[in-house]
């Protein structure tokens, strides 16, 4: 071989990488150059798979995991603080993490549909305290989940567990049907 | 797309934002999708397991940190890589980087392999030890670069896009590396038959 890429029959290494998992074609069948760097990187090709079968053992340490995953927990985003009652001496405000949680979980219990993320917004006028929020939500859904279920079902739901597990108050919950999910 | 052989792409994008969202037991699963072709891909880059783990939990780590900053989730594999590489070229470009493990040290059930920078002549090595270990040395004698374009191929098997966006250069670029790194090793092929 020569010192670039080229062979000293005129054909580059990557052109002989390219066919080696094929029949040699015309010229590769009568080239002493060819030949050897096919027989070569057949040989680097097994080592490679070998390697790779090998390695496929390979996991990090259970503690390194629980590090890693502790190291999530105890950094937490929780995002905005999203005002949920107000008063004129308090107000009371949940994370946006906890809301968004929240509304992601329920979304999940319908079949067919899974959240994504979930944002959280204020709308303008509190009524008697309570800041009415919007939501907006995005999904992906099951090839056979019946999208009215969103609009019937899921928009309820997700109004009906914010007010039941957090006392928030939703007025609007807009879905974005982001992906379908083949499975 | 790598993201393929882990899982579907569907799923990793919705990992990702729902990680994003700041939802730890989605971010948990990524971790375990994506902690053992990290391992492997450090532990190819440097030869060292214990540094190779290190790579992996930086990464990852770096990861929760750093989510919101990722603008597109489906380039979450690359990037995570990305940060894998810089990590292990961090440690390549340290004084430090002379340690080994030694065989009794290396964890029960997992390949053994020692760092071959201490014997990194491959016919040497293809004589002492395995096939294994011939490979390890010849990859060790590569540049880094070239390296890590031949390990994210072969091992990692991200194709000829996706290492381009991993290490941040051209498609060509990683072409002319891979072809480089190719014809180095067949040499070295040579040597070791």
């Amino acid at each position: 071989m020569t010192d670039d890429e080229s062979l000293e029959c005129g054909r580059t290494v990557e052109s002989v990488c390219e066919t080696v998992d094929s029949e040699p074609d015309a010229h590769q069948r009568d080239c002493p150059y060819c030949g050897e760097v096919r027989e070569r990187l057949k040989q680097l090709d097994r080592l490679a798979r070998e390697a790779k079968e090998a390695d496929s053992s390979l996991e990090i340490e259970p503690h390194v995991r629980r590090r890693i995953v502790d190291f999530a927990r105890s950094n937490l985003r929780r995002g905005a603080d999203i005002p949920v009652h107000r008063e004129p001496a308090a107000t009371v405000s949940f994370s946006e993490m906890l809301i968004a949680r929240t509304a992601r979980e329920t979304v999940d219990t319908f079949p067919g549909f899974t959240a994504r993320r979930c944002r959280v917004r204020t709308i303008a006028t509190p009524d008697h305290g309570h800041q009415i929020l919007g939501l907006s939500i995005g999904v992906v859904m099951a090839p056979d989940a019946v999208v009215e279920n969103l609009d019937r079902n899921v928009r309820d739901a997700v109004i009906d567990a914010v007010a039941r597990k957090l006392g928030a108050h939703v007025a609007e919950v807009d879905f974005t049907v982001e992906d379908v999910h083949y499975d | 797309m790598s993201s393929d052989r882990n899982g579907s792409s569907e799923r990793i994008t919705t990992l990702v934002l729902r990680a994003q969202d700041g939802d730890v037991d989605s971010f948990e699963r990524l971790v375990d999708t994506y902690q053992a072709p990290l391992l492997r891909l450090a532990f190819r880059m440097l030869g060292n397991r214990a540094d190779a783990e290190d790579v992996a939990q930086e990464s990852l780590m770096n990861a929760w940190v750093k989510l919101d900053l990722l603008e597109t989730p489906q380039a979450f594999p690359t990037w995570l890589y990305r940060q894998a590489v810089n990590k292990c070229r961090d440690i390549l470009r340290s004084p430090r980087r002379d340690s080994t493990v030694p065989i009794d040290e290396a964890p029960e059930g997992n390949p053994v392999w020692t760092d071959t920078r201490a014997s990194s002549d491959p016919q040497r090595a293809a004589e002492n030890s395995s096939s294994m270990d011939a490979l390890s040395a010849m990859l060790q004698k590569l540049p880094a670069e070239q390296r890590a374009c031949w390990i994210l191929r072969e091992q990692t098997e991200l194709s000829y896009g996706e290492i381009s966006q991993t290490l941040a250069i051209p498609e060509a670029t990683v072409r002319g590396r891979l072809a480089r790194a190719r014809k180095t090793l067949a040499n070295e092929m040579k040597e070791w038959q």
